[in-house]
């Protein structure tokens, strides 16, 4: 009896601490620079969702807080971020981080400390290593995925590999598209990739003159130039090259963010496709009114997008994860939760599963072109139709 | 006392002393009580809150330390605003003073320590204020530098993109250009055309991007030397990189941008674009090296608020130990304080108690004492007169009554009594003493007669004999008996005719000799003197014989030797001198001839006049009488002078004529030895004197030296060697000649003398090695300061007739007896001291450590089997092929110098290779390398490539002497090879050392067509421009650069700028250290020709290396 209520009086006396602490999630991402816009859009998303989450009574009686650390997408700046994230606010997790260079250095960080990596905003292949890494969960497809749709797609549309062309940042993330690219040539029996017209710009800055050279030099006027940019540099060079050769095809990849990048352009430009790791805004789909929902809810001056509405899916992905636990919430016990999570539709009208070996959630993507200032879905044979092939 | 006083007084006196006792028992005790409730009140009111401040202080002393060790242990200023806050500590130091300032003010003396300590206190609160202030200092200055460096790591970015900004615009400019160009074509526009390539863009697109190249590189030199200015941590080095690296880049940087604002000039939106750049690089240039703010200056703030905190530190740490003795001092005073007024209290109440007794006692005691004196007052004066007059009546005279002074009646009879007696007793003892004297007088005049030597007869007026005394027995051979009633004449011989007493008388005016004879009539001369004696019955004769027999034969005897002896030292050899109290008694001839003087005026005078001074004289004194006074023979060698002024070295020799008194008499031997002297000391000073500088010379500074240390040891003083050598000494003899060296090393021993003290010795132990002993040194301190005089004296310039040279010593000291007891062991250390001076750069001083020996012991122990190696075959080569990564294949390898030592095992070239240069063999390995290299390669000729080029490092060394070219060009002769497979590896250094040398050597091999290298590009000044002056083919780039190539965007830009520079330079490169597959790639994407590294093959001896080019293999 005197046990009972020593151990009653032990929680009364703990419990008031306990439920005062929020439930704190990490982010380092670009809030400054050129990347600005995709970090910014990203906390939106996922803030929104936690906003859901926390208005209606939170996780097992706590409070989701997302604490998030500007790198200006710089991995130097991300490293420090990620420590102090760790070390210093005593994050469950870390979520949403944006690009590839930076998740170079935040996934070794991760793993050395055993802290989820949750749902980056990157297809790089740091974060998709084989075997799995128990602390990387992604939630999108890689970019070679992204690129070999691509390489399909003009394939299909009867443009040849010597027509294509490449754009790309200049470190990891331009390499992985690029890579993937070359292995989707190589395995549709197209092994003279080294002759291929490449054009490279620094990382955070607007130096694409020397890249457009490049494709002005080229002995073959390319019909499509795969793009592995974020949207300033990316905008400019479609800009630049489209003074020249207006009958290009810019196929970027999704990190380009495409809202960032049509607002960028000049109105009315065409022939700008971008690959979508979410479905287009305009799909009739329940997690569509959710998101818009919430993001009026959180601040009403924004407009949706797909950035954001990636952060929407990546928070509830990962609150599903939360809901599967039972004990205490740590960075063990989530992993353990989303890898419970099999054959789920959040609403995107796919399945997401998880296991110990599959750490992505969708393998899916969706293709949309600029069409008079709108992303429209896009079906490849219309290269084929515009391009004006003989 | 009481016997003065009448009974009357005296009972009036006990009642005043009975009084005055009560009394004082009084007073003791109401003294006592006072005491007794003050200590008590003083030890609660003073000592106890005292203590408690005491205390107190010490707490906040403690405190203090604890609050100065947190402001040195806080890294920011959020930190140090956290440390315990000294408002707080002061404010309660403040209250517990007052409270012990107000207590002490009785302790007096002991102000001295409160006032000391208070003033100790003060100064404490100004360091740690300054501590405070230097601190906060270097918070800011932190933070200032991080935020320097964040703000110019931005401006790198800035400025890189700026330049890639500016070179994109001109390659799409001219792209756009090109393809116009190729549209038009096929339109057959061809004037478009032509008026395109005109543009100026066009023609000078390449130039123009290696200006962006060479910005971006030096900029990124100069970011990469900001690291090295917040690493350095002294401002020497932090001015050598401002002076020399950042500048250098600087003026690349500014040419480089006027070159392309000039290149730019027509095209407005580029011209905007690099003025902003320069506008940016010259921001750069300001924030790293040129404003006040700047991160160089910075630096230099911080390493001075370094420097101070340092010392406020340490001036802090003893102030504190001052105060906290001042403390303990403090509370010992207080303790001992209270303790000194709890004893002072218990003793007054002890003693009160004691003295209050002792005064009762004292009543009791007086009161018995006076009823006894007064019983006595009257019963003692009649007892002693009765006894009194019963001695005097029994005879003793002596007996007397006291007597005291006063009044009463006793006084007055006692004195009486007394005057009776004395008169009676001196009447009877005058009579006594006449009647002794009378006795005692006979009895000596008895003695006399007994005992003296002559013969004593008294006779009658007829000259019988009366009597006689027991000498007269002996002398006449009678005894009395028989000589009474014998007549006087009796006793003379008959040949003197006398017959009465007359005759005798008569005889004794002519001389008192006489020539006797005895009863027995034995002849014997007899000596006589004869008296009349008158008295009242008779006249009296006495007469008084004595033999003077044997005294006249030894007068005899003596005057025969005493001739003899005067010839032998009148025609002595040597001069002879006889000597009493130091005074010439008499000299002989060859005295005279010695000392040029007459006998006549040097007898009598003082021996002084034989000595130069007084000194010698004096010392000759002490000695040679000490020895004389043993018994001893004197013997010396001493100058001396002759009466006509002159000097010469005499060798004397002396002997006392009695030992126990030698100042009574001596003779004194003399020769003159200047002659044989003076050879003496020629030979000596020859073999003794550095003939060239004047100086001791080897054996007499082991001599020296070896004396010193027993020396100091006996006395236990120390004593400092110290070894010197100048620095290229061997230089300026080579150049200006041996007679300007030798002028040199006279005018080095010149002002070494003139370093040290009188009797401190140097010496010059041959060539430029020159060594000193300091001898009795008081400190360590004042042999730095002569070995800072030395070195201010030496390097002074020195003339050497119309030149004017410079001239560095090294010096090495060694201190007696820590660095060593005997002289090789000082010496030594005193070497290996100088070497290790020699070693930090020659042109300074160390003292000699422990480890220095080591260091020099294992050196030495290599430079001696590097000297065996060339002879012992050691030394071999190793190849490292170099692959062309345009046909994959072996293009050249690189010799590498190995050296297998039986000692050493495998040594690093790194280790070896300096100790080569130090002791002069890197020509001669040098050499070595250079004909195996072409052996080996005239070896594998056949299977070479035509044009495979065999590379081989040559050190600085190989080009002094200016013979290098003609031997690489006799010895490709020699072994018929084609200069064109000769390659030579230079490093950057060894151009910038001698630039003069450089070029011409370089041009000579140059024109023998000798492909040239230059090695290790990029971590020296990587200056193109600069090396464009040398006739260079090759640049390999550093292995630093390429090992993180992939890692590293800096060293890609570094590695992509210099091939884009040196395709413009039309240069060659080869890039060392490849070891990986994707540093290969790197290398290959941005058109580098030539690879060497472990990715193909690591260096290879001459086996490996056939195996290896026999395979032919096409690597890539």
């Amino acid at each position: 009896m005197i046990k009972h209520i020593l151990l009653v009086s032990f929680f009364c006396c703990s419990l008031p601490a306990w439920t005062a602490e929020n439930l704190k999630v990490g982010m380092t991402t670009a809030l400054t620079g050129p990347a600005a816009a995709l970090g910014i859009d990203m906390r939106a998303g996922i803030e929104s969702y936690f906003k859901y989450i926390n208005d209606n009574g939170g996780v097992q009686g706590q409070q989701l807080e997302l604490i998030v650390r500007d790198d200006g997408y710089e991995p130097e700046h991300a490293a420090l971020n990620m420590r102090h994230l760790i070390e210093h606010d005593n994050v469950v997790a870390v979520i949403g981080n944006v690009g590839t260079p930076t998740a170079i250095v935040t996934v070794p960080i991760a793993e050395e400390n055993k802290i989820l990596l949750f749902g980056a905003f990157s297809g790089g292949d740091v974060l998709r290593a084989s075997p799995t890494s128990r602390y990387v969960i992604n939630y999108r497809p890689s970019y070679a995925e992204e690129t070999t749709e691509m390489i399909i797609g003009l394939l299909q549309a009867g443009i040849v590999p010597t027509e294509i062309a490449f754009f790309t940042q200049r470190d990891g993330y331009g390499d992985a598209a690029y890579q993937g690219a070359v292995n989707a040539l190589h395995t549709y029996g197209f092994n003279n990739t080294d002759t291929l017209i490449h054009g490279r710009y620094t990382r955070n800055t607007l130096n694409v003159e020397d890249a457009v050279a490049t494709l002005l030099d080229a002995d073959i006027t390319p019909k499509a130039v795969i793009m592995a940019g974020s949207y300033a540099p990316s905008a400019k060079f479609i800009t630049l090259l489209k003074k020249e050769l207006p009958d290009i095809w810019f196929l970027n990849l999704s990190f380009v963010g495409s809202t960032s990048l049509k607002n960028t352009l000049a109105e009315n430009t065409n022939k700008v496709i971008v690959t979508q790791v979410v479905p287009s805004l305009d799909a009739n789909l329940t997690i569509i009114d959710e998101y818009i929902s919430a993001m009026r809810e959180l601040d009403d001056s924004r407009v949706p997008n797909e950035v954001s509405f990636e952060g929407f899916i990546v928070a509830k992905i990962f609150h599903r994860g939360l809901l599967n636990i039972t004990g205490k919430i740590d960075s063990e016990s989530i992993i353990d939760g989303l890898e419970s999570i099999k054959g789920i539709d959040i609403g995107l009208g796919w399945d997401i599963f998880y296991d110990e070996t599959e750490h992505q959630a969708i393998h899916n993507l969706w293709t949309s072109y600029l069409v008079l200032g709108e992303f429209k879905s896009l079906d490849w044979k219309m290269l084929s139709s515009t391009a004006g092939n003989p | 006392m009481f016997k003065l006083l009448s009974i009357k007084n005296l009972l009036q006196l006990w009642s005043l002393m009975t009084i005055l006792a009560i009394f004082s028992i009084a007073i003791m005790a109401v003294y006592t009580n006072y005491v007794f409730s003050e200590t008590q009140r003083n030890v609660t009111e003073k000592v106890l809150p005292m203590e408690d401040a005491s205390r107190q202080i010490s707490a906040i002393s403690a405190a203090f330390i604890n609050r100065q060790n947190q402001i040195a242990a806080s890294t920011s200023l959020e930190s140090i605003n956290n440390v315990i806050s000294r408002k707080k500590l002061e404010a309660e130091f403040e209250q517990h003073w007052q409270r012990i300032t107000l207590l002490l003010p009785d302790i007096g003396a002991d102000r001295k320590i409160i006032d000391s300590l208070l003033d100790y206190y003060q100064r404490f609160l100004q360091i740690d204020s300054k501590l405070w202030d230097l601190t906060v200092q270097r918070h800011i200055m932190q933070e200032r530098l991080k935020n320097r460096s964040d703000e110019l790591e931005n401006l790198q970015a800035e400025i890189q993109n700026e330049v890639e900004a500016i070179s994109g615009r001109i390659n799409l400019a001219v792209s756009r250009d090109k393809r116009v160009i190729r549209l038009s074509m096929n339109d057959n526009t061809i004037l478009a055309s032509n008026e395109l390539v005109k543009r100026i863009l066009f023609g000078e697109q390449s130039e123009i991007q290696n200006l962006a190249q060479s910005v971006r590189l030096n900029v990124l030199n100069i970011v990469n030397l900001t690291q090295k200015i917040l690493q350095a941590d002294n401002t020497d080095n932090l001015r050598s990189i401002r002076d020399n690296k950042v500048k250098q880049h600087q003026i690349v940087l500014t040419y480089d941008v006027n070159k392309l604002k000039q290149k730019l000039r027509k095209h407005t939106d580029l011209l905007v674009m690099t003025r902003n750049l320069e506008g940016k690089i010259h921001r750069l240039i300001q924030s790293v090296v040129d404003d006040n703010n700047s991160i160089y200056q910075l630096r230099i703030q911080q390493l001075k608020n370094t420097q101070l905190l340092v010392l406020e530190q340490q001036h802090s740490n003893i102030v504190l130990n001052v105060i906290m003795a001042k403390i303990n001092e403090l509370s010992t005073l207080v303790s001992d304080n209270s303790l000194r007024t709890v004893i002072r209290t218990i003793r007054i109440s002890e003693n009160a108690a004691v003295i209050i007794i002792m005064l009762s006692l004292m009543v009791i005691f007086g009161m018995i004492l006076f009823v006894r004196g007064l019983s006595n007052r009257i019963n003692t004066p009649l007892l002693e007169l009765r006894s009194a007059v019963d001695a005097l009546s029994e005879g003793k005279f002596e007996t007397r009554l006291k007597v005291i002074n006063g009044k009463s009646e006793f006084a007055a009879l006692a004195i009486d009594f007394n005057r009776f007696a004395a008169n009676t007793q001196k009447l009877i003892s005058d009579l006594d003493r006449a009647k002794d004297e009378l006795q005692l007088r006979e009895k000596h005049i008895s003695t006399i007669l007994q005992g003296v030597p002559e013969a004593i007869l008294t006779l009658s007026s007829e000259g019988v004999i009366e009597s006689s005394n027991p000498m007269a027995e002996k002398i006449l051979k009678a005894d009395e008996s028989i000589l009474v009633g014998l007549k006087l004449t009796h006793f003379f011989d008959e040949q003197q005719n006398v017959f009465t007493l007359s005759d005798i008388e008569r005889g004794l005016k002519q001389s008192q000799e006489f020539v006797g004879k005895d009863y027995n009539n034995q002849q014997f001369s007899m000596w006589l003197s004869l008296n009349r004696i008158t008295s009242i019955g008779g006249d009296v004769w006495v007469c008084v014989i004595s033999d003077i027999s044997a005294w006249k034969k030894a007068e005899k005897d003596l005057k025969t030797t005493s001739s003899e002896l005067d010839t032998i030292l009148e025609n002595a050899m040597v001069g002879i001198a006889f000597l009493k109290d130091r005074k010439i008694l008499r000299v002989n001839h060859k005295f005279e001839q010695l000392f040029a003087c007459d006998r006549a005026l040097i007898e009598g005078k003082s021996a002084r006049v034989l000595y130069p001074s007084d000194e010698i004289y004096d010392q000759l004194g002490d000695e040679g009488y000490a020895e004389l006074a043993q018994g001893k023979n004197y013997v010396s060698e001493v100058r001396l002078v002759r009466q006509d002024g002159s000097l010469f070295w005499g060798l004397i020799s002396g002997k006392a004529n009695d030992p126990s008194k030698p100042q009574d008499g001596s003779i004194w031997l003399f020769e003159d030895i200047t002659t044989q002297r003076e050879k003496d000391e020629e030979l000596r000073e020859l073999a003794s004197l550095d003939p060239l500088t004047g100086l001791a010379n080897r054996a007499v500074f082991n001599d020296r030296l070896e004396h010193a240390i027993h020396k100091a040891h006996r006395n236990s003083t120390k004593l400092a060697v110290f070894f010197l050598d100048l620095d290229h000494f061997k230089q300026i003899n080579d150049s200006l000649g041996h007679k300007s060296g030798d002028i040199l090393l006279c005018e080095v021993a010149d002002r070494l003398k003139s370093c040290v003290r009188e009797g401190d010795t140097v010496a010059r132990l041959g060539g430029d090695e020159f060594t000193l002993i300091l001898e009795d040194i008081s400190s360590v301190k004042y042999v730095a300061k002569v070995a800072e005089k030395i070195f201010d004296a030496l390097s002074q310039l020195y003339e050497l007739g119309t030149m004017t040279v410079e001239v560095t010593p090294s010096i090495g000291i060694s201190l007696y007896p820590i660095d060593g007891r005997d002289l090789d062991l000082l010496l030594r250390n005193a070497d290996a001291a100088m070497y290790y001076a020699k070693e930090r750069g020659r042109n300074n001083f160390q003292f000699y450590s422990a480890e220095m020996n080591a260091q020099a012991a294992e050196r030495l122990a290599m430079q001696n089997s590097l000297r065996r190696a060339v002879d012992n075959n050691e030394f071999y080569l190793n190849f490292q092929p170099q692959i062309s990564l345009e046909t994959g294949k072996i293009v050249g390898a690189e010799a590498l110098l190995r050296w297998s030592s039986k000692e050493w095992g495998e040594v690093s070239p790194a280790d070896f290779i300096p100790i080569l240069e130090d002791i002069g063999l890197v020509s001669i390995v040098g050499e070595f390398v250079l004909q195996q290299a072409c052996d080996v390669f005239m070896t594998l000729k056949e299977l070479l490539e035509p044009n495979f080029l065999m590379a081989v490092n040559l050190s600085g060394h190989q080009f002094k002497g200016g013979q290098l070219a003609s031997f690489i060009r006799q010895l490709l002769a020699d072994k018929n090879m084609n200069a064109t497979n000769l390659e030579l590896e230079i490093t950057e250094t060894v151009l910038m050392d001698d630039f003069e040398l450089a070029v011409t050597t370089l041009n000579e091999l140059s024109d023998m067509n000798i492909s040239l290298a230059i090695d290790d590009f990029g971590t020296g000044y990587s200056s193109l421009s600069y090396l464009k002056k040398f006739p260079l083919n090759v640049l390999k780039i550093d292995r630093s650069f390429i090992r993180d190539i992939n890692d590293d965007e800096d060293d890609a830009a570094i590695v992509d700028a210099i091939l884009a520079m040196s395709r413009r330079l039309k240069l060659d490169v080869v890039a060392e250290g490849v070891e990986t597959k994707e540093q290969l790639s790197f290398l290959q994407e941005h058109g580098c020709q030539t690879v060497q590294g472990y990715f193909f093959s690591k260096p290879l001896d001459f086996d490996r290396f056939s195996d290896f080019v026999k395979q032919n293999k096409k690597y890539i």
